[in-house]
């Protein structure tokens, strides 16, 4: 009788320990994928930070040539101001942005204005023979160039942060720190899709 | 795979890839290591008691051998090693620039070919990888380097007389998809574990033919089986499994191309010259044949079962079915050709 007494008190006490070990090894499993998901989140974040990061050198780098550009005009077509003006105003406003989204906004009017500024080198020869003006026009366009592959890098980092951070299991690991959604950068043309590739 | 970062998670894959083969050609190359080591006394010890006179009127002595665990052998094995595959890892890149003789684009004659880099480097969120030029009427590109910050395109100068700016621009963000997507490290591992094996395939051989005279005649013989054996299934093995890495590779490469480029059209363009253009690299060199956008090998396309091995030995996919893939994401022809040299961006 005390013999089976002891027999079933430890059988529980094995049912005990599995159970024990089942919803550790769960804890555990669980406690790695949220470890794996916030490094990822974080890798994307610093993701787009870095696609931000190039876009705005590329911002900054175009801002910079353009004093010198619009000077080099200015000794061919003086009286051409309205163009000047709407160059400089549109470099200001971009300077002036502090989050993508207004950069993005200030981009559409400082490409016009620019491809304005270039198209009187066909109404003035010597500008357009001018070699410091070619050297200018051909760096700020390679400098558009750049911007459009950064802003292409940028978006798609975007995009891929904010499917992390909005399904699961990013959804509940996000909470866990600052991971806030972030702008696109949007100009006004419309962007070109990515096809889809399958092999 | 619906957005152009999409190659970064390929990018880890094959990160972990390279590990496990790193980690296989170690394993490999160090079991051989010291079954050499083994079969040369290195971890054996004799002890032979005092010699006698047999009852022929012969000295003899019994002898008995038994295993010994040698440190030193070991340490010297796993350093040798390890030093072989660091050294050709270090070295790889530069080895193909200097096998194939190309120098940097320095000059204002390739302003636009660092241009187009920068774009496509800008494109992957990468660093600008070195941009170097061959001399060679044959159209071709490659990219070497174990990881993006050590990356290096080379172009021939051929490519650049051949290709517009948006073909240009296809060739190098195909380029720009074997470094950004590690391809560079997994492939030179790959060749590195097949030279592994070749060299030591080699080295059984000659050991069996010349080393083997004598009291060690087992040893000979075993050294001779484990080499031919080596010679005939594994070296043929990794070629072919190294091929097989590459043909995928450079599918996943055009991917890229597309997803950098936003256009199937360049990359698409720049793969029907290349299908038209019958000029051959005039240094092609097996060991770097697997890094060229166009397999610079002059191979003829045989039928039957000849053809079927060469093609299983290919390093490349046939050119026609990487056109026919993009050609089916314009919405084109896969088997048509043109419209060509779309106009320049």
């Amino acid at each position: 009788m005390a013999a089976a007494d002891g027999g079933r008190r430890r059988s529980s006490e094995g049912v005990t320990v599995v159970i024990l070990i089942v919803v550790l090894v769960l804890v555990v499993l669980l406690v790695v994928v949220a470890l794996v998901s916030y490094n990822g989140i974080v890798r994307l974040r610093n993701q787009v930070d870095n696609g931000w990061a190039q876009i705005d050198v590329q911002i900054k780098r175009r801002a910079d040539l353009i004093p010198n550009l619009v000077e080099t005009v200015k000794g061919y077509a003086a009286h051409e101001r309205g163009t000047f003006d709407a160059v400089v105003q549109a470099r200001s406003a971009q300077l002036a942005a502090t989050t993508p989204a207004e950069a993005a906004a200030a981009e559409g009017p400082i490409t016009a204005a620019l491809g304005r500024l270039f198209a009187l080198a066909e109404a003035y020869p010597d500008l357009k023979a001018d070699a410091n003006f070619r050297q200018l026009q051909s760096e700020i366009t390679a400098t558009e160039d750049r911007i459009a592959y950064a802003r292409q890098f940028y978006n798609d980092s975007v995009t891929h942060y904010h499917n992390r951070i909005d399904t699961v299991p990013g959804l509940f690991v996000a909470k866990f720190g600052n991971f806030p959604h972030r702008e696109l950068f949007e100009a006004d043309e419309v962007d070109r899709a990515v096809p889809k590739v399958e092999f | 795979m619906s957005d152009a970062t999409g190659f970064i998670a390929h990018k880890r894959t094959n990160k972990r890839a390279s590990l496990v083969i790193l980690a296989g050609v170690f394993a490999l190359l160090f079991i051989v290591a010291n079954v050499i080591a083994g079969l040369l006394g290195g971890y054996s010890k004799q002890t032979c008691g005092t010699p006698y006179r047999t009852s022929t009127g012969r000295v003899a002595q019994d002898c008995v051998s038994e295993f010994r665990p040698n440190v030193a052998v070991l340490s010297v094995t796993i350093a040798l090693v390890a030093g072989y595959l660091l050294l050709s890892w270090l070295l790889s890149g530069r080895a193909a620039l200097a096998l194939t003789r190309a120098r940097p684009a320095d000059g204002p004659e390739f302003a636009d070919l660092r241009n187009v880099v920068e774009q496509m480097a800008i494109a992957a969120g990468t660093p600008m990888p070195a941009v170097y030029v061959i001399d060679d009427p044959a159209p071709n590109a490659f990219a070497t380097g174990r990881n993006p910050k050590h990356a290096a395109i080379t172009v021939t100068t051929g490519l650049l007389a051949a290709m517009s700016t948006r073909e240009l621009r296809g060739v190098i963000a195909h380029e720009m998809g074997h470094i950004v997507n590690r391809d560079i490290a997994v492939t030179t591992l790959a060749v590195l574990a097949v030279g592994a094996i070749a060299v030591i395939a080699e080295i059984g051989i000659r050991v069996g033919i010349f080393g083997g005279t004598g009291r060690r005649n087992d040893a000979g013989a075993i050294f001779l089986l484990v080499g031919l054996a080596l010679y005939i299934i594994a070296v043929p093995a990794g070629m072919l499994l190294r091929a097989a890495l590459s043909r995928r590779r450079e599918s996943m490469a055009d991917a890229t191309a597309v997803e950098l480029t936003r256009e199937p059209a360049g990359i698409r363009s720049a793969l029907e010259k290349l299908e038209a253009d019958t000029t051959v690299v005039s240094r092609p060199s097996a060991a770097t044949a697997h890094l060229w956008i166009e397999s610079p090998m002059d191979r003829e396309s045989g039928h039957g079962l000849q053809g079927a091995f060469g093609r299983m030995m290919d390093t490349h996919p046939p050119l026609a079915q990487r056109i026919a893939v993009l050609r089916a994401i314009e919405g084109l022809d896969p088997d048509g050709r043109g419209p060509n040299d779309p106009a320049p961006l």
